[in-house]
């Protein structure tokens, strides 16, 4: 009984990861690989911002990473933290991005466009599939 | 002549008889006995001694063996020379504590024949270990002296040492002292000497820790230890040990619970604590950061408290901030709240909700107030939004809500006037009116109506709320619509909601969640999301717990943009989960797999719609081990789903982290920690975290905490991860309140029962007293201090006072307390009337109550045929009451039922007579023409 158990849950779990299979990519217009000034207010009820520094590592293909490195500022009671994480994205279009940020439990998920060394947009947090937080963005390329 | 007769009684006793000669008797103590005996013989006689050929009696004894509380027959020879005729007799007379049953006692004519008696003596329980003469025999013969013969008994041994605790459970407070009282009773029948060793915690101080002890056969000694609770611990239970040896052997070992609550509530009148710390970052690729905090934090006086933060310092990022919030350094706008069971007043940083139409989570630069009384509750704000350059300049803001209970109804009334900031377009001006009315224990249903006004419009907002709360569920519907959205202080602009709780069994749980929401801000001209969750819990063993869940979601965002691309996006998320959590005495394991798709949407004007769907996987397993002094914990997640450019992606995350107590090392209360944490799949190359800190608490009131950090996400420009080191100094001290806490009193033992604290009642130390959240344990004098609501009752906890304690009432502060004593009913059922026979009864479905002056009762339990017992009644005076409705015969009390006086050193006992329904005959006229019987009726 325990090892028909342990066979299905097996065969299960690799079926499912056989299902992760790459679909087609996409090739970015713009590079993105550098150094970002990154900021962001949360809207509604803490105005929290955020501030830092992204580095993005661009790959071969559509796909980009990279991490922040930076702190948030509780607007309610001034309390400031570090922010700390990564990032991981594509550009879906031309001139647009989308990715994700891990710095919490949730990721914060950016869409934005880019335009003149500036990108700008919004974010979303998902808790359980309830938006959480929302706010806006920008990334100011540093030399 | 020397005899030794051996002879074997029923019982295996060995006995010897021994006759000393004649010419010993002179020196012996018996002789002279003897003599003394012979002179007060009234009827001289023959002297059988002399025909004993010269022999005496002189110096005789018999020995038997036995056990305490045991009979033992013991068979006695007689002496051939000893006549077996005249007026004298044989007996045997016990001494103090023995006993004899059956026959002690024969005359000389009815030996004749016998070479023996048997006499059965009782060995009473107090007797010691070794040689005890039970009983004499006594021969008497006329005109002879005398004769005494001792009965010795070899009492064997018998062990006997316990230790009582005077409570079953010890309380204290950290940095306080607590006493252990224990008394050691030695019901054996031989002294003990014993060393007696009491442990505690490592680096507790414990006095004295060890000692001899000396306990006589039948008594007690009762012995104490101090036992010094660290201040640097927590709340929660530790424990003690008490042990016996002998000789270096353990006799005997008890385990002790102490309770410590290291709450920093007001013990005494040690007032706020003032913590002052400085701490400082630095590492080699940028300048160092200080941030300096101060913090008042306790109670002010009464039941007022109060907590205050400040904070200077540069504006950290980075790693600096990291290490700073590792070391519990935070920068924060200075506020100061006071609290009290009335409400609080926040100055400074302040904020305040309103309801879910005239405004939520509003905040600012000012005053934030709330305070309630029974039937009213009142909310207030005055404040300045806060300046920023994304919100502007700071913008004043105002906002009062009051609640008035009319019976079952709540009416509510709000005002709001809110801003975000000149720039930010968060704004609100409101105007609500509610109700809220329950429907039973359970079920309230709620609906607010308001008016709102927001930048760029108004319009009319209602909600409306039903929920329902028992024992096994939690149920609520909310459905609001709030015209502005969160932009004007609401959670959405369109919501409705319903969750659902429920215990489906004392194994098993459900809970089931499904909204939807519609909001328009500042930046979205609309965001919304819905979906539903349902989850199932169940307990297959009393430490492990499986559950499953179901849930879809979806989100969708749509961009204001003030150019001419517009941009959306969305998605959804189905997931299937599956999950278990155990708890194995110090083990903790925890595992999870989620399966699902993951659906994102992008929309673009350039290039329009985008969708992907993945499959998505993840794991999450944890585990950990706590220990005294050592804790370990390994957690692991791994996530494979595909990325938004459409490629596998497997992120995981691994951490290792410990705690080590290093109370060894560097003192009581020293603590060392360390993190590693590696991340892969969030960048080019595996992401590695090590963290570490020591937390030395120098003194009391000094502290230590050093922590370093290397973390690959700060990477400098050369992509290198410099170690960040940083150190923090605390100090803190506790100042003397404003005014000691409001209620003052004694718990004391009251001897005599009269509720009066008096000269020679001595108090009660450890008792733990609770008002509110406040707590206090009285001193070695009985003394406590307790702040809170002075109009509460102070509640004495009883379980914390010696075992069979119970609180007695009282009506000041001083609360009496007194062992419980028992008390009898004994029920008398008086015969019939006319029926001199004896009423047969079965009483035991009496219900017997006593009820004491502030009403509190006691029911008593039928431990006879006709006696009921209340088994602990604190001592004063009852009232009784009885319920004899259950009895098959229907009975009455003769008279009105007594009171009764529980003191002290006696069991109170009271009698009721009880009278039957008298029996009423008649005689029926037969309807036919057969006579009847005449039947009785009750």
């Amino acid at each position: 009984m325990k090892r028909s158990f342990k066979v299905w849950f097996m065969s299960g779990s690799l079926m499912i990861s056989g299902c992760l299979q790459p679909s087609v990519t996409e090739v970015p217009s713009v590079s993105l690989r550098g150094r970002w000034q990154y900021s962001a207010v949360e809207g509604g009820s803490t105005g929290a911002t955020i501030i830092g520094i992204i580095t993005i590592q661009q790959n071969a293909s559509a796909t980009f990473d990279g991490s922040l490195e930076g702190s948030s500022k509780n607007a309610a009671t001034g309390e400031t933290r570090a922010f700390v994480g990564t990032i991981s994205g594509s550009a879906p279009a031309e001139g647009a991005i989308d990715f994700d940020l891990f710095a919490e439990p949730q990721p914060r998920r950016h869409v934005g466009k880019i335009e003149g060394g500036v990108l700008a947009g919004t974010w979303l947090r998902l808790s359980g599939g309830v938006i959480s937080a929302s706010g806006t963005f920008s990334m100011q390329r540093l030399p | 002549m020397r005899l030794h007769l051996f002879a074997r009684s029923a019982s295996a006793i060995v006995f010897v008889y021994k006759l000393g000669a004649v010419e010993a008797e002179a020196q012996s103590p018996l002789k002279a006995r003897s003599d003394r005996v012979a002179s007060s013989a009234t009827v001289p006689a023959r002297n059988w001694l002399a025909n004993a050929r010269g022999d005496a009696a002189t110096g005789a004894r018999i020995v038997a063996t036995g056990a305490p509380s045991t009979f033992q027959i013991v068979t006695i020879p007689l002496p051939a020379e000893l006549p077996r005729f005249g007026n004298g007799s044989v007996e045997v007379i016990p001494r103090e504590g023995f006993r004899i049953i059956g026959q002690h006692r024969w005359s000389l004519p009815a030996l004749s024949g016998k070479a023996s008696i048997v006499a059965i003596i009782g060995i009473p329980a107090s007797a010691r270990f070794g040689v005890a003469t039970g009983a004499d025999v006594r021969i008497d013969v006329p005109g002879s002296p005398t004769v005494s013969i001792a009965v010795e008994f070899d009492v064997q041994l018998v062990t006997g040492l316990s230790v009582r605790l005077s409570q079953a459970t010890l309380n204290g407070r950290t940095g306080s002292p607590a006493t252990l009282s224990y008394e050691l009773v030695n019901t054996g029948n031989a002294t003990e000497t014993v060393d007696v060793v009491v442990s505690a915690p490592a680096e507790w101080n414990l006095k004295p820790s060890s000692g001899e002890a000396s306990i006589e056969p039948g008594s007690s000694i009762r012995r104490k230890a101090v036992v010094h609770i660290p201040r640097n611990i927590g709340s929660g239970s530790f424990f003690l040990r008490l042990d016996l040896l002998d000789k270096g052997v353990l006799r005997s070992s008890v385990p002790i619970t102490l309770e410590v609550d290291g709450a920093t509530t007001n013990y005494s009148s040690v007032g706020p604590e003032i913590t002052i710390a400085v701490a400082r970052a630095a590492n080699r690729s940028y300048s160092g950061s200080t941030l300096t905090t101060a913090s008042i934090r306790g109670p002010l006086f009464d039941s007022v408290r109060i907590d205050a933060t400040l904070s200077v310092g540069e504006g950290a990022s980075g790693p600096f901030s990291q290490a700073f919030s590792r070391l519990g350094s935070y920068s924060s706008s200075p506020s100061v709240a006071l609290s009290s069971p009335f409400g609080r007043l926040a100055v400074g940083a302040a904020s305040s909700s309103f309801s879910d139409l005239t405004g939520l989570y509003a905040y600012g630069r000012g005053a934030a107030l709330e305070a309630h009384r029974p039937g009213w509750h009142l909310v207030g704000l005055g404040a300045m939004s806060i300046a920023s350059p994304s919100a502007g300049a700071a913008q004043p803001m105002a906002g009062l809500r009051a609640d008035v209970g009319l019976g079952r109804i709540t009416v509510m009334s709000s005002l709001s006037h809110l801003r975000g900031g000149d720039r930010s377009g968060r704004q609100l001006d409101a105007m609500g009116l509610g109700a809220s009315m329950a429907f039973g224990a359970t079920t309230t249903l709620q609906a607010e109506l308001a008016r709102r006004r927001f930048d760029g419009g108004g319009g009319t907002g209602w909600s409306s709320e039903i929920s329902r709360t028992d024992a096994e569920t939690d149920a609520r519907v909310r459905i609001t619509h709030a015209p502005g959205g969160s932009d004007a202080f609401a959670r959405a602009t369109d919501e409705i909601v319903g969750n659902v709780s429920r215990a489906l069994s004392r194994r098993m749980s459900m809970i089931a969640n499904a909204w939807r929401t519609s909001d328009e801000t500042i930046a979205f001209s609309n965001l919304g999301s819905s979906g539903w969750s349902l989850r199932s819990e169940y307990l297959i063993h009393p430490t492990t717990r499986v559950s499953v869940e179901a849930r879809s979601s979806g989100v969708r965002a749509t961009t204001k943009d003030s150019r001419d691309m517009s941009t959306g996006y969305g998605g959804g998320e189905r997931q299937f989960s599956a999950g278990v959590n155990s708890v194995f005495r110090e083990f903790y394991l925890s595992g999870s797999i989620a399966g699902g798709t993951l659906d994102r949407k992008t929309l673009t004007a350039a290039a329009g719609e985008a969708n992907r769907r993945s499959p998505e996987i993840l794991w999450n397993a944890s585990a950990a081990w706590r220990g005294v002094n050592t804790t370990a914990e390994i957690r692991g997640r791994l996530d494979e789903t595909r990325n938004v450019g459409g490629e596998v992606v497997r992120q995981s995350n691994l951490s290792l982290r410990g705690t080590q107590s290093l109370a060894t090392v560097f003192g009581s209360g020293s603590t060392g920690d360390i993190e590693v944490e590696q991340l892969r799949g969030f960048s080019r190359n595996a992401t590695m975290l090590v963290r570490s800190g020591v937390s030395i608490p120098v003194t009391s009131t000094l502290g230590i905490k050093l922590y370093a950090e290397r973390n690959s996400q700060f990477a400098t420009l050369s992509g290198d991860s410099p170690w960040t080191f940083a150190v923090r100094f605390q100090h803190s001290a506790r100042v003397p309140m404003v005014r000691p806490p409001g209620t003052t009193g004694y718990v004391y033992r009251d001897i005599n029962g009269n509720g009066k604290r008096e000269a020679g009642e001595p108090g009660v130390e450890g008792a733990v007293l609770t008002r509110g959240k406040e707590l206090a344990v009285s001193d070695a004098a009985g003394k406590y201090r307790l702040g809170g609501d002075k109009r509460a009752d102070v509640v004495l906890d009883e379980a914390s006072l010696p075992l069979g304690w119970v609180r007695e009432p009282a009506a000041s502060a001083d609360i009496p307390v007194g062992a419980a004593l028992t008390a009898e009913i004994h029920f008398i059922v008086a015969p019939r009337v006319g029926d001199a026979a004896e009423l047969q009864v079965d009483l035991s479905g009496i219900r017997a109550v006593a009820r004491d002056a502030m009403g509190r009762e006691w029911q008593a339990t039928m431990t006879g045929s006709n006696v009921a017992t209340f088994g602990a009644l604190p001592v004063g005076n009852y009232s009784l009451a009885l319920d004899v409705s259950a009895v098959d015969e229907p009975l009455v009390p003769q008279t009105k039922l007594p009171t009764i006086a529980v003191t002290t050193g006696i069991t109170a006992s009271v009698t009721i007579r009880l009278d039957p329904r008298p029996v009423r005959m008649w005689m029926a006229e037969p309807k036919s023409a057969e006579k009847r019987a005449p039947t009785p009726s009750k």
